[in-house]
C-alpha cells in the first residue's frame, strides 16, 4: 500500500494492549472526502475489500479486510478551524496490523525518521 | 579657559576609567575563559568556520561548497551571519583555535569596538557621554562576561551608539542646512548594515531612526539641501539593500522561502504566545527543543507539499495562535519583560569555566550587575519619561535614544525574551544616563558637567539663509517626544490593565 496524497507521518506505535500497530499521519492540502476516497482505491488496489465503513460529524471511519482476516481500521479527522490556504488539512489514524522492522538500515534506528517515540518501546 | 574644562574633560578621568575596565575585565576571564560554547553561540562559531572555509575556497581558487555554508551560516535561518563575519578571521588564521583562544579573541575585539564607539561618542556628544559609556555598560561585570561569548547582542548595542552618533552628526549639519555627503552616507549605511548583520531584530531601529532623519530632512531643509538630502537618504537606502542583499538572497535560496533577515519570528510567536500542543496541528515530535522541532515538522510538510519552509512556519504558528486572548497575550509580554530586564547575570551560571570559576566571583558579578543594571535601567525607564526642552541638541538625543530603546523594547512583544538581550539595550541606556546627569547639571548655576551643548550659533551654516530660529523646531521636538512619552505610558499601563483583567 502506498499512500497519493501528501502526508506527513506524525507518530508510529504498537498499541500496548492490543496486537495492533498504530499509525498517524497528517494530510496536505487536500479535503478529507478526497483522502477518503484515496485511501480506498489504494487498498482496494491491494486486495483489501472495504467493510461497514462509518463516520461520524467530525471524522470518517473506514474499515479494510483481506482475506477475512486483515482488518485495517481508518479515521480521518479534519482540523477544526482551517484558514483557507492552510497546508495541513487534516489527521488520519490507521489502525493496522504489526509488521517486523524490515531492514536494519540506520534511518530505521532513528526515531526522527521512524516517529516510533512511545517511551515504552524506543526502537523495536 | 580653565572654567570651560569640565572636571570629567581630564584625560585622566579617561585613563583611569579605561583601566578600571581593562582591569576588571582581565581579572573576569578566567571564569569564562574555558567556559563550553552555550546554546546559540554554537551556530555562530559553526557558521564562523564555514565562513574561514569559503575564504580558503575563494583564496585557494578551489570549489566553493555551497552545501556547507548553506547548512551552517543559514542553517535555519535564525541567526544573521554578523557574528560569524567577526570570527571568521580567527578560524582563518587558526581552524582549530581553542576555546579560550576564542574567548580571548571575542574580548579584544569587543574592547576595541567599545573604546572606539566611546572615542566616537567623545567625539560628537562630548566626555560626560563618553565617560559614562565606560561605566555603563564598560565596568557592569556580566556586561564584561558576554562581552567574551559568542552572542551578538552586546556587539549590536555599540553598533547603535555608534549610529546614533552618527544620526546626531547628521542632525547638526541638517540644521545649518548642510546636506550630507556621500562620505557621510555611506558611512551610515556600512553601521546600519552592520546593525542589522549583528541582530536582525535592530531592523525596526534602523527603520525608524531613518525614517526619523529622513523627516527632519523636511522639516528642517530648503529646497536644494532638501534635494540632496533626499538624494544622500536614497545612496544610504541602496548602499544598505546592497550589504543585505547577499544574505537575503542567499537565505532566500538555502530555505527555499523569502528571507530578508530572519525566519525566527512566527515560531517565536507560537512558541511566545501560542498553544504548544497546536504548534504542529498538534503536539511537536517529542525529545526536542520547542525551537528545533517545529522546523523539523515544517520541512517534513515543505517537502511533502512542495512548498518552502517559512510559510509552513507562519502557517503553524497563526494556527497555534488561534486561542491567544488579549488577556494570555498581555501576560506573556510581560513575562518576557521579566526575563529581559529582571535577570540580567542569569547567564553566568551557563558560562563558567570548568575550573577557575569561583562561587565568590560568581555572586560578585550576579550582585554588582544587578546593582549597576538596576541603576541604568532605571536611568533608561526615566529618560522614556522625561520631555526635554532645552537646547535642541540634547532634544534630538533625547528623541533618539527614546526612538532607540522602545524599538529594542518591541521584543518582548514579538519573541520570547531572554536574559542576554539587555547587553543591546545597555548602551543606549548609558547614552539616556548621560543625558539626565546633563540636564540635572545643566540646572545648577555653574554647571561643572553639563558642557555647553552644540548650538547652531557657532557654526557658519552652508548657504546662509538658514533660519536662525529654532523655536519651531524645539517646539515639534517638544511634541513628538510628549507622544513618545504618552504612548510609552499608554502601552504599559495597558500591558498590565489586560494581563490583569
Amino acid at each position: 500500500v502506498s499512500i497519493d496524497f501528501p502526508y506527513q507521518v506524525r507518530t508510529d506505535e504498537d498499541l500496548y494492549l492490543r496486537p495492533l500497530r498504530r499509525l498517524v499521519l497528517q494530510y496536505d492540502e487536500v479535503e478529507a472526502v478526497a483522502v477518503r476516497d484515496s485511501l480506498i482505491a489504494t487498498f482496494m488496489r491491494a486486495g483489501f475489500r472495504e467493510r461497514r465503513s462509518a463516520g461520524s460529524s467530525t471524522s470518517i471511519v473506514l474499515r479494510f479486510v483481506k482475506e477475512d482476516q486483515h482488518l485495517v481500521t481508518i479515521t480521518i479527522t479534519p482540523l477544526p478551524r482551517l484558514a483557507p490556504g492552510d497546508l495541513v488539512r487534516g489527521t488520519v489514524e490507521m489502525l493496522l496490523p504489526r509488521v517486523e522492522r524490515q531492514s536494519n538500515d540506520p534511518v530505521c534506528f532513528d526515531r526522527f525518521s521512524t516517529k516510533r517515540f512511545a517511551a515504552w518501546q524506543p526502537h523495536r | 579657559l580653565r572654567s570651560s574644562l569640565l572636571p570629567v574633560a581630564r584625560p585622566k578621568v579617561f585613563t583611569v576609567l579605561i583601566v578600571a575596565h581593562v582591569v576588571l575585565k582581565v581579572s573576569l576571564f578566567p571564569y569564562m575563559s574555558s567556559a563550553p560554547l552555550h546554546g546559540d553561540e554554537r551556530y555562530y562559531f559553526d557558521s564562523a568556520r564555514a565562513l574561514s572555509n569559503l575564504v580558503r575556497d575563494i583564496a585557494s581558487l578551489g570549489t566553493v561548497d555551497v552545501g556547507e555554508l548553506q547548512r551552517n551560516v543559514v542553517g535555519n535561518g535564525w541567526f544573521m551571519p554578523g557574528n560569524g563575519i567577526v570570527l571568521t578571521p580567527l578560524f582563518v588564521v587558526d581552524p582549530g583555535a581553542g576555546i579560550t583562544t576564542i574567548r580571548l579573541y571575542l574580548g579584544v575585539l569587543t574592547t576595541l569596538l567599545l573604546l572606539f564607539t566611546v572615542m566616537r561618542v567623545r567625539e560628537v556628544l562630548g566626555d560626560l557621554y563618553a565617560a559614562m559609556l565606560l561605566v555603563f555598560p564598560g565596568l557592569i561585570p556580566m556586561w564584561l562576561l558576554f562581552s567574551f561569548g559568542g552572542w551578538s547582542d552586546l556587539v549590536a548595542g555599540l553598533l547603535i551608539v555608534l549610529l546614533l552618533a552618527e544620526l546626531v552628526k547628521w542632525t547638526r549639519a541638517l540644521r545649518l542646512n548642510i546636506p550630507p555627503t556621500c562620505r557621510d552616507a555611506v558611512r551610515m549605511a556600512l553601521i546600519a548594515g552592520a546593525v542589522v548583520y549583528s541582530r536582525s531584530s535592530a531592523s525596526l531601529l534602523v527603520a525608524v531612526m531613518g525614517a526619523m532623519v529622513m523627516s527632519f530632512c523636511v522639516v528642517a531643509l530648503r529646497r536644494r539641501a532638501l534635494f540632496h538630502a533626499i538624494l544622500a537618504g536614497s545612496l544610504v537606502a541602496a548602499i544598505f539593500g546592497a550589504l543585505l542583499a547577499p544574505w537575503s538572497l542567499f537565505a532566500s535560496h538555502a530555505l527555499d522561502s523569502t528571507v530578508v533577515t530572519t525566519t525566527s519570528v512566527p515560531t517565536s510567536l507560537a512558541v511566545a504566545f501560542g498553544n504548544p500542543d497546536e504548534l504542529c496541528y498538534g503536539p511537536c515530535d517529542p525529545t526536542s527543543t520547542q525551537w528545533f522541532t517545529p522546523v523539523r515538522y515544517a520541512r517534513e510538510v515543505a517537502r511533502a507539499t512542495g512548498t518552502g519552509e517559512v510559510g509552513v512556519l507562519q502557517q503553524m504558528s497563526s494556527y497555534s495562535r488561534h486561542g491567544t486572548t488579549p488577556k494570555s497575550y498581555a501576560q506573556a509580554v510581560l513575562d518576557g519583560f521579566s526575563r529581559y530586564a529582571l535577570h540580567p547575570a542569569a547567564f553566568s551560571r551557563d558560562v563558567r569555566s570548568p575550573d577557575h570559576s569561583p562561587e565568590a566571583v560568581h555572586t560578585f558579578v550576579v550582585a554588582t550587575t544587578n546593582l549597576l543594571w538596576l541603576i541604568l535601567a532605571g536611568c533608561g525607564a526615566i529618560l522614556l519619561l522625561t520631555v526635554v526642552r532645552g537646547a535642541v541638541d540634547a532634544q534630538i538625543v533625547s528623541l533618539l535614544t527614546k526612538l532607540g530603546i522602545t524599538s529594542l523594547l518591541t521584543q518582548p512583544f514579538v519573541h520570547v525574551a531572554g536574559s542576554r538581550y539587555w547587553t543591546s539595550v545597555a548602551p543606549l541606556c548609558g547614552i539616556g544616563a548621560a543625558l539626565l546627569v546633563h540636564l540635572t547639571a545643566a540646572r545648577r548655576p555653574h554647571p561643572r558637567l553639563a558642557r555647553p551643548p552644540w548650538t547652531k550659533a557657532e557654526h557658519r551654516s552652508y548657504s546662509g539663509d538658514a533660519p536662525t530660529d529654532e523655536s519651531p523646531l524645539r517646539r515639534c521636538l517638544t511634541a513628538i517626544q510628549a507622544v513618545q512619552v504618552i504612548l510609552a505610558v499608554v502601552i504599559a499601563v495597558s500591558l498590565v490593565l489586560f494581563a490583569k483583567e
